[in-house]
């Protein structure tokens, strides 16, 4: 088996055919109904102190529940009961579904990935869980992958929305980094479901709301 | 030795209250003969605020309380308890005479927490008036509900950042809905303060919310700021910047006509 730095490196990669390209993480509708460009960074701290968090942490704690041969059932619960808006939980499967795919290609006879694999409409951050159990990443890469993914979203979508220096945004992505090690230290020892934050952030699931009505879009999410 | 988790005095634990705070319960429930009973008691340290529970009326099924506050509310070291039970079968509408203001705490915090059990088929109304986050306020404000099957709900909750033209204080403010078998509906910890980035409220000053339980309410209706949850109910969720303009008032309206029903 592969060290866990280079799995890590896979699936944090931009390539992994799991269509990341279509997701902007929010940032999309933010900017049309009101984010200024020079808010975006701060944009990214506030999602990896609410929406990824609680996606990280829900990661780590189906990794466990998988680990521990329990159900991921009050896992994905827990997760929906974080997420009140229709239109993420609806992005996040879509996005389970894409990597559920890849997974079982990847790991053919991973009695996790089929396990969640079985389970109808698995969160992203569920699906997470499982690949991570599978390939034995351990619960901090986990959540650093699940912030790291985030603040890359958040930038990579930046470049086609705003006239940006590219060069700029990788400097964004390069002072995130400690604050999603902070947040994965935070994270790993998690092993409840009821344990799972449940930070919220109201403006930003309006936006993800109000993306899912309009046809004029960029990104599905 | 036993520690109570909330680091209260042992002597404390219990219906007495705390030292700095007070507790105020409220429960109803059927009768065989006649109207609902209403037992309210409120307890702690009376020279501290408190809120003080008025029957407005009664009837075989439901009855109607006011939560009058006593003394000034919310200051530094505040610790408000709320606990309110309706029996199986029972209704209970809650209502405020007004708003609830969290002053400047100089530094320090209070705490504001209420705890709902609604048993099999019971109905709770509660239109809750705005809760003002002056500038300097640091609050934590815990609401927890259990539901009990076929239970009904009809929550109206409003925060507020600031008076006018002032900046608004910190909290924590956390929402914890469970069901019967203690699973999960909605669960939300909203951390506001003044640096607060962005995502969380935008530039918004007021945020409210009506959420509804054990309703029957078809998806095309009040489609605006509509969340359907998962596990069933339904939140309304609106940011703005007057009280007034925010509150979703039909969906508040449909909400509370369904559950008084």
């Amino acid at each position: 088996m592969a060290s866990a730095e280079l799995l890590l490196m896979l699936l944090a990669d931009a390539r992994l055919p799991v269509a990341g390209h279509t997701q902007s993480a929010g940032l999309e509708p933010a900017l049309r109904l009101g984010l200024a460009p020079d808010e975006v960074e701060q944009y990214v701290a506030t999602r990896l102190s609410t929406i990824a968090r609680v996606e990280a942490a829900t990661a780590v704690v189906a990794r466990h529940h998988l680990r521990a041969g329990l159900s991921t059932s009050v896992v994905e619960a827990a997760w929906a009961a974080r997420t009140p808006s229709p239109a993420m939980r609806r992005t996040s499967r879509a996005q389970g579904r894409a990597l559920l795919r890849l997974a079982r290609t990847l790991w053919p006879d991973d009695a996790a990935v089929a396990t969640v694999s079985g389970v109808p409409r698995a969160s992203r951050a569920v699906a997470l869980g499982a690949v991570a159990a599978a390939g034995d990443l351990p619960a901090r890469e986990l959540a650093r992958l699940v912030g790291y993914d985030d603040v890359q979203t958040v930038a990579s979508a930046a470049l086609k929305l705003l006239p940006l220096d590219p060069s700029d945004v990788a400097a964004w992505v390069l002072r995130a980094l400690p604050a999603i090690d902070v947040m994965s230290a935070d994270l790993a020892h998690l092993a409840l479901a009821e344990d799972i934050p449940a930070s919220g952030a109201p403006q930003i699931e309006a936006w993800a709301e109000a993306h899912a009505r309009t046809t004029r879009r960029l990104f599905s999410a | 030795m036993t520690i109570s988790l909330s680091a209260r005095p042992p002597e404390h634990v219990g219906d007495a209250g705390t030292a700095a705070g007070s507790r105020t319960t409220v429960r109803v429930e059927l009768h065989p003969h006649g109207r609902v009973r209403v037992h309210t008691r409120t307890s702690g340290d009376p020279s501290r605020p408190r809120l003080r529970p008025v029957l407005l009326s009664s009837t075989t099924t439901s009855a109607r309380v006011c939560l009058v506050p006593e003394g000034a509310l919310l200051l530094a070291d505040d610790e408000v308890e709320l606990v309110v039970e309706v029996g199986p079968g029972a209704g209970l509408e809650l209502v405020e005479p007004g708003g609830t203001v969290a002053y400047d705490m100089r530094g320090g915090t209070a705490r504001w927490d209420v705890d709902v059990t609604l048993g099999d088929h019971a109905r709770l109304v509660w239109g809750g008036e705005p809760f003002v986050l002056a500038a300097g306020a640091d609050v934590r404000r815990h609401t927890r509900v259990r539901v009990g099957t076929g239970a009904r709900l009809a929550l109206r909750e409003t925060l507020v950042r600031g008076r006018h033209g002032e900046p608004g204080g910190r909290m924590v403010q956390r929402l914890e809905v469970v069901d019967q078998d203690a699973s999960p509906l909605v669960v939300e910890e909203l951390a506001v303060d003044p640096s607060t980035a962005r995502g969380v409220l935008g530039l918004h000053r007021v945020v409210a919310s009506v959420l509804a339980l054990g309703l029957d309410l078809p998806a095309e209706v009040l489609t605006e700021d509509r969340y359907d949850l998962e596990a069933g109910g339904t939140w309304w969720r609106r940011l703005g910047d007057e009280v007034h303009r925010t509150v979703a008032q039909d969906a508040w309206s449909t909400a509370r006509e369904q559950v008084s029903r």
